[in-house]
């Protein structure tokens, strides 16, 4: 796949730039889209403290840290990536891509162990609607608020993770001297995006509710 | 038939646009039909109380996203701005194509909701009613909206890259069409306002269908918090349909009135402002929901203020009509009409506004009657407007002028006689959303449905007339109009790459009225 | 008026003419300005045809345009202005519940598809409200399922009811008579048919009316009394001096410092959080954890009881520590 200038563009710099605001429009969007899950969380902790105080602490931090330090990796292998595209070294590009597709992976392994940890001890978000006396706010609230939010970022990373498969895969077979960098320079504004949602997540989530 | 269904031109996916949205135009106005059969007497006897619920809803999810929304940005704005920019194509045109398929497949999913057995939450999807208590399609019509909301932000996002980086050269900011500036304006709201709208419609559908609790005060949600959400999205979402609409008729005006727009910079000016504003006044549907009384204050002076820049349009447009050459041509009329109903339903926002008097008539059939104004007597007239303005571009044909006229007169005085009832039965208490009434609204009910059926009649006329220009009308020539916009440079209906010869473009002002060529069509010299 | 319809319902409140009086203004204001649109426009559609010798437009000099912009700018801003004013000043009125030591407290219940309401005598009611004119009546509203709205046109009173909430609405009505009550929030399949009456009676004839209701019930306070006996909650509120939990006397109305700092008026939202969620709101000297919740333990009749009950509590002695 050549960088050829498409229609409607005659020059390459043009279109770059084109495809660069495109994604941050998105993003933009990408923003408000997730700003609805914060005010959603704002809104239950201001209105519910306690439950926080209770179920807070039945996140493993440690773990947490950990999907954040493959992350935080994740995004280093990706400026790689962004890096090697324009300068055309198909190699350390095929490779960064590679290292950036397994730390996420490996991010969404640990998020798909945690998730079947909590199903496991019963901590399910699923409202029983038979149990009477577990009306009212309670654990499933919490591990409701939980599992939307990290559901909704880990969605996000699959949906990085087919990106950057199909990066992959093109600058695999494509000659290095046809590399295009604009769509990996846009997955990669993508990437760091939904890097940064975690990087709220995380503290917002795990940590701050542990007693200090 | 293939080559219309992988088209990347944005002119052919603006027809398939056009396409669309006239099938759900036609079967949401066939629904109000119904209503309107039904409201005739005060008893629930044609259908029943569900089945009507079922159909208002309806009716409000197919008009206000599958044809407010989307009309005037996906047709006249996808046709038409690449023209006026002096650009073969928007920037990206694969996602234009794409964003017409996700379109559909959200159109397809809502009918699918319908066909199965319907949704009666209303348009409003208020929770806990719509997550825990409505018997109805709820999951498969929110994920149809949601499909609808993608296809906006796509839309939003090649409509703002385009407008930065494909203008012709020496097309300036200063230099746009208003018609641009106001589809501007339009994007911004729609990249920015419907992501909420999705997530909040996805946080319904896993409320509801995974039993989740998010909105349900039972598990500690907040239904106001909804309510927050929705407004967030659905109030600037009004002037997703309106700017548009305000942007037709901020270039038929001059075209029709022969001369400059009167305060260009502050019409410009006011479509941004009424963008930034339209995101800061959604509290004023919730003033008796309960929210702050602190709240209600500062919804309602900000939703005054927004009020100022509409009507700096209405001023700036009488302005250019004023000291000009006016010709009262079928899209002048519409654009006439649009100025006195957009002013009637800006005056009676600013009675919902005002916060003592929103008490009495919020949630009542005043609601009704102004939305409708705004929507039906606004953005509809501009959208018609535009339509019939632009037709011998994007046709090659020119209509009967005879017969647009009679029907732009029609459609006012159906419009007038079905909504202007509406104001009073509000005022006298009857509240919205009612299958039945007490029977001493009849007499208002009867004639705004006799009014429905004059509208109705004002709807067929230009289909009839339009379609029958395409066969008998005769060759548009490149500009009838006389008008002074880019797309008036090129042939109608224009090549494939817009223009033939991108160097042969003449960019400067935009509405160089003064030393405009005269208009070709026959007829132009007399009236 | 000799329309064939009257524009609004008779006033029959002691705001409502207030309403009436906003609602004439901004009417006129609208009125005159969409008359005057429709003059000018028609006006120049006339006098600026086009015809021989007026074919093209003569324009405007840039001054008078931005001249004339910002004078238009200014000018509706101030008329905005005035109308914002107005209507938030008479909100001020409505939004004001009034402390009457007369008035009545009526706890209305709204569940699809009716309404129904109970006296502070106990009497309940369904789909009628009888009330005495002259009085405040301070509604006390709560609703089992869906979002439901109390709407009085001829008292020009709207107040969504959500469920999960208490809200509080009030009116004094001025004339005897027969008033339409409507929901007017959307609910579901009879919402149409979710109305009421509110009938307005001369004071005396109330006290009558209201004399000859049913004794077998017990009047509200009573009921909440003995619903608070039976859930035991004496057990912490009335023992202050083992200060397990802050004291209920006098505490209705007042506002209560917390133990985070912040502070917060103790309505009847209030009560009914502090009685399903205990731990949302802590009271300044006292512990978390303490009480458990009895959200699943009464139902929103029996939490109406027992509002009632700390409400009439307002009054009572023992509280200042």
């Amino acid at each position: 796949m050549p960088e050829a200038v498409r229609e409607p563009f005659t020059d390459l710099a043009h279109q770059r730039d084109a495809v660069a605001l495109g994604m941050w429009a998105f993003l933009g969007q990408e923003v408000l889209f997730f700003g609805v899950l914060f005010v959603l969380y704002t809104s239950l902790r201001v209105r519910h403290p306690e439950l926080f105080a209770a179920f807070g602490p039945l996140l493993d931090w440690r773990l947490a840290t950990v999907m954040t330090v493959a992350l935080l990796l994740s995004s280093f292998t990706m400026a790689l990536a962004v890096r090697f595209a324009f300068t055309r070294v198909r190699g350390r590009l095929v490779f960064t891509l590679l290292a950036t597709m397994i730390l996420g992976a490996a991010f969404l392994t640990m998020k798909g162990w945690e998730y079947a940890h909590h199903l496991a001890r019963g901590e399910t978000p699923i409202v029983d609607l038979a149990d009477t006396l577990a009306a009212g706010p309670g654990m499933a609230t919490f591990f409701g608020l939980y599992f939307v939010l990290t559901g909704f970022h880990a969605l996000h990373v699959l949906g990085g993770l087919v990106a950057l498969a199909w990066l992959t895969l093109a600058a695999w077979r494509t000659p290095a001297s046809d590399l295009r960098g604009s769509p990996v320079m846009a997955v990669g504004l993508y990437w760091h995006f939904v890097d940064i949602v975690w990087l709220f997540l995380f503290p917002a989530l795990y940590l701050a509710a542990r007693p200090t | 038939m293939k080559s219309w269904l992988t088209t990347t031109d944005h002119k052919r996916i603006a027809l398939l646009y056009l396409g669309t949205m006239t099938l759900f135009f036609t079967l949401g106005g066939l629904l109000a039909t119904v209503l309107r059969v039904e409201l005739a007497t005060p008893a629930s006897d044609l259908v029943a109380a569900d089945t009507y619920n079922r159909l208002f809803t309806l009716h409000g999810v197919i008009m206000v996203f599958f044809f407010l929304i989307p009309s005037i940005p996906t047709f006249l704005g996808n046709y038409l701005l690449p023209l006026m920019l002096g650009a073969p194509d928007l920037a990206f045109p694969r996602l234009n194509l794409a964003s017409w398929y996700v379109f559909v497949a959200g159109g397809l999913l809502t009918l699918t909701a319908m066909i199965a057995g319907g949704l009666d939450t209303g348009w409003t999807f208020y929770t806990p009613y719509s997550t825990v208590f409505s018997d109805s399609h709820v999951v498969l019509a929110v994920l149809g909206v949601f499909l609808a909301g993608l296809s906006s932000v796509f839309t939003g996002i090649n409509f703002i890259v385009t407008i930065h980086r494909l203008r012709a050269p020496g097309l300036t900011w200063l230099r746009l069409p208003l018609f641009v500036w106001s589809l501007y304006a339009t994007s911004l709201i729609l990249v920015l306002a419907t992501p909420v709208l999705a997530m909040t419609l996805l946080l319904v559908a896993i409320e509801r269908g995974l039993q989740i609790g998010i909105f349900d005060p039972a598990t500690g949600g907040s239904p106001l918090l909804f309510q927050h959400f929705f407004w967030f999205y659905s109030h600037p979402a009004v002037y997703i349909m309106i700017l548009p609409g305000m942007g037709v008729i901020s270039e038929v005006i001059p075209c029709f009135s022969r001369n400059r727009p009167f305060g260009y910079a502050f019409v410009a000016a006011s479509s941004l402002a009424i963008a930034v504003f339209g995101f800061l006044v959604w509290g004023h549907h919730m003033f008796v929901a309960g929210q702050s009384y602190f709240a209600s204050v500062v919804f309602s002076f900000l939703s005054f203020a927004v009020a100022v820049p509409s009507g700096v349009k209405v001023f700036s447009w009488l302005g250019t009509m004023h000291r000009g050459a006016i010709w009262l041509t079928t899209p002048m009329i519409y654009a006439l009409g649009f100025i006195a109903l957009f002013t009637v339903g800006g005056g009676t926002g600013l009675a919902l506004a005002t916060l003592a008097l929103d008490v009495h008539l919020h949630d009542t059939y005043f609601v009704v009657a102004h939305f409708h104004t705004i929507m039906v007597g606004g953005m509809l007239m501009a959208y018609l407007g535009g339509l019939h303005f632009w037709w011998p571009k994007i046709s090659g044909r020119l209509y009967s002028e005879r017969w647009g006229r009679i029907a732009a007169y029609i459609l006012l005085v159906g419009f007038l006689l079905t909504f202007l009832p509406q104001f009073i039965l509000g005022t006298q208490g009857l509240p919205r959303r009612t299958a039945s009434y007490p029977p001493e609204y009849q007499f208002l009910q009867g004639l705004s449905s006799a009014g429905a059926t004059i509208l109705a009649v004002g709807y067929v006329l230009p289909a009839i007339y339009l379609l029958a220009s395409l066969v008998r009308g005769r060759p548009a020539g490149d500009n009838p109009w006389g008008a002074t916009g880019l797309e008036w440079q090129t042939t109608s209906p224009p090549p494939p790459h817009n223009f033939l010869d991108q160097g042969t473009l003449v960019v400067g002002d935009p509405y160089d009225y003064p030393n405009a060529p005269q208009p070709t069509i026959a007829g132009a010299g007399d009236v | 008026m000799s329309l064939p319809f009257e524009l609004m319902p008779a006033a029959a409140s002691t705001t409502s003419d207030a309403v009436d009086l906003v609602a004439l203004l901004v009417f006129a204001i609208i009125g005159l300005v969409s008359l005057g649109v429709i003059v000018a426009m028609v006006w120049i559609v006339v006098r600026d045809r086009r015809r021989p010798g007026n074919l093209t437009g003569r324009g405007h000099h840039t001054a008078t345009i931005w001249r004339t912009e910002f004078l238009f700018c200014g000018l509706t801003g101030a008329v905005f202005l005035g109308l914002f004013t107005l209507g938030a000043v008479v909100f001020d009125g409505l939004a004001r519940v009034p402390a009457d030591a007369d008035a009545l407290d009526v706890s209305v219940t709204a569940k699809r598809w009716m309404w129904s309401f109970q006296h502070p005598g106990g009497r309940r009611e369904l789909s009628q409200l009888h009330v005495p004119a002259g009085r405040a009546v301070r509604l006390h509203l709560a609703s089992e399922d869906v979002i439901h709205s109390f709407y009085v046109p001829a008292f020009r009173l709207k107040q969504d009811v959500v469920p999960g909430w208490q809200r509080t609405a009030w009116f004094r009505a001025t004339a005897p008579g027969t008033y339409a009550l409507a929901c007017a929030e959307y609910c579901g399949t009879e919402h149409a048919l979710m109305r009421a009456e509110v009938v307005v009676m001369p004071p005396h004839v109330y006290d009558h009316w209201l004399a000859q209701g049913d004794d077998e019930r017990p009047p509200l306070v009573a009921a909440g009394r003995a619903l608070f006996e039976r859930l035991d909650c004496g057990a912490c509120h009335e023992s202050h001096q083992r200060r397990r939990a802050p004291p209920l006397e006098g505490l209705y109305g007042r506002t209560v410092a917390l133990r985070d700092g912040g502070s917060v008026l103790a309505d009847d939202d209030y009560i009914r959080r502090s009685i399903l969620r205990p731990d949302a709101d802590i009271v300044a000297d006292y512990q978390s954890g303490v009480m458990p919740t009895y959200a699943g333990l009464v139902d929103d009749d029996e939490l109406l009881l027992l509002v009632a009950y700390v409400r009439s509590l307002a009054a009572a002695e023992g509280v200042s520590p």
